[in-house]
């Protein structure tokens, strides 16, 4: 069965056809919309075929211009303009994200997750627990051994009310062994907290 | 006595030659060998009759196995990037882009190098719950043939690669593994916004359920009042 498409070749675009609607053909349209995302990537090269994924052949302005937004970011932070703070790292992301997709994911990673890390901070200290557990989440697939990611994770759900999983995030923070004193002070002082919250939840208290 | 002997013998042999002299004029039946009558083509019908069995045994196995490995789902979705490239590649009006089309195959190419990737994360447990009999023979027959297709699919990327330019499947397969990691990730993070919509949304639902709830016992109360 032939799919659905349509080719603009004045702006070099695939498209769904017209005639197809969205919501039948959303797992092609993600198709669509990423091969028109790597197209646009590879016109913008000049070579004809992309580069190999050396590290020489990362673009280094683009680094440049994410870790000069991240630093305006944590300035924001030392100010408390957490709202701010969360819109640079936003716009930080974006930068990230708009590398070409043929470029080393090795070196890309670690910038990506600088920014989400950063976001997902000021949206914590701005009170904004969905958006902090979102990023938490992801935090918490991509680097799972580090302890800091599952008490994020575990204080954006505290805070969204989801005792049992901010339970389960805490406990999993405390299995990868986090090092700094403070920080296993503070997990598990959350971890009796919300301990508490729930036998208080479930009528078991005694106070 | 040894006259005497002597002639018994003699008289002897000559009786039984008299017997046997007989029994050899009689042409018994039983003894002499009849002439069979069965024609030379009968071992060759035969032969030809088995063989002929066989083949259409075999054919007609082979036809059922066959259409039995197409009637198999496959393990993944449709391979809409594969499907995509193939589309592009046959459009001739108007004529595609040969960077898009470029970008097409490098979409192939990864999206068979997550396949794979999937499928070597999974085999350990597959054998595993094979061996201790969880799934059976045609869940493990699909595993094994999901993985040849694969094999096959990254050879024939392989070699469009080197149809648009050649030496380029060498550098090809790194760049689709990049590809492939890098959209992953990206996936994940713009699908932020979608995630976000549904989980307030069922936040929205439970807080409702519990209003309900909240009403319910609350009228209960005033009823018993």
């Amino acid at each position: 069965m032939a799919l659905p498409l349509a080719y603009d070749s004045a702006l070099k675009k695939v498209s769904l056809d017209e005639r197809a609607s969205f919501s039948e053909n959303k797992a092609l349209s993600l198709e669509i919309s990423q091969l028109n995302t790597l197209a646009k990537e590879l016109l913008n090269t000049n070579s004809d075929v992309p580069p190999p994924p050396a590290p020489d052949f990362f673009t280094k302005n683009l680094s440049m211009m994410v870790k000069k937004m991240h630093e305006s970011g944590v300035n924001s932070m030392r100010t408390s303009k957490f709202p701010e703070a969360a819109k640079q790292f936003t716009v930080a992301l974006g930068l990230a994200t708009a590398r070409p997709k043929f470029e080393s994911f090795q070196m890309t990673i670690p910038e990506t997750l600088l920014c989400i890390l950063g976001r997902c901070d000021a949206n914590l200290k701005n009170e904004n627990y969905m958006d902090a557990y979102l990023d938490a989440e992801i935090l918490a697939t991509l680097g799972p051994n580090i302890p800091d990611n599952h008490f994020r994770k575990g204080m954006a759900l505290k805070h969204l009310g989801q005792l049992q999983a901010a339970k389960t995030s805490f406990e999993s923070a405390l299995c990868f062994s986090p090092t700094h004193p403070n920080l296993v002070r503070e997990i598990n002082k959350e971890l009796e907290d919300v301990k508490h919250l729930i036998a208080e939840e479930n009528g078991e208290d005694d106070d | 006595m040894s006259e005497e002997n002597s002639s018994f013998n003699s008289t002897d042999y000559n009786s039984t030659d008299s017997n046997s002299n007989s029994t050899y004029t009689q042409d018994d039946p039983f003894t002499t060998p009849e002439q069979s009558s069965i024609p030379i083509y009968t071992p060759i019908i035969y032969v030809a009759v088995l063989i002929s069995l066989l083949i259409f045994f075999s054919i007609y196995y082979r036809k059922k196995k066959f259409s039995k490995l197409t009637k198999m789902k496959s393990l993944f979705n449709e391979n809409y990037a594969k499907e995509m490239y193939y589309e592009l590649k046959e459009q001739t009006d108007p004529k595609i882009n040969e960077k898009v089309l470029k970008a097409a195959l490098i979409r192939r190419g990864s999206e068979a190098i997550r396949r794979m990737i999937k499928l070597k994360e999974s085999t350990q447990f597959v054998n595993a719950l094979y061996v201790k009999g969880s799934i059976g023979d045609d869940a493990h027959d699909r595993f094994k043939i999901e993985n040849k297709l694969q094999q096959l699919e990254l050879e024939e990327c392989a070699v469009e690669a080197e149809s648009f330019k050649t030496g380029w499947a060498k550098i090809f397969f790194p760049v689709c593994q990049e590809v492939t990691m890098n959209e992953a990730l990206r996936r994940r993070i713009n699908s932020i916004e979608d995630r976000k919509e549904v989980f307030t949304q069922e936040w929205i639902n439970e807080v409702e359920k519990i209003e309900k709830k909240v009403e319910k016992q609350q009228r209960k109360k005033s009823a018993k009042k």
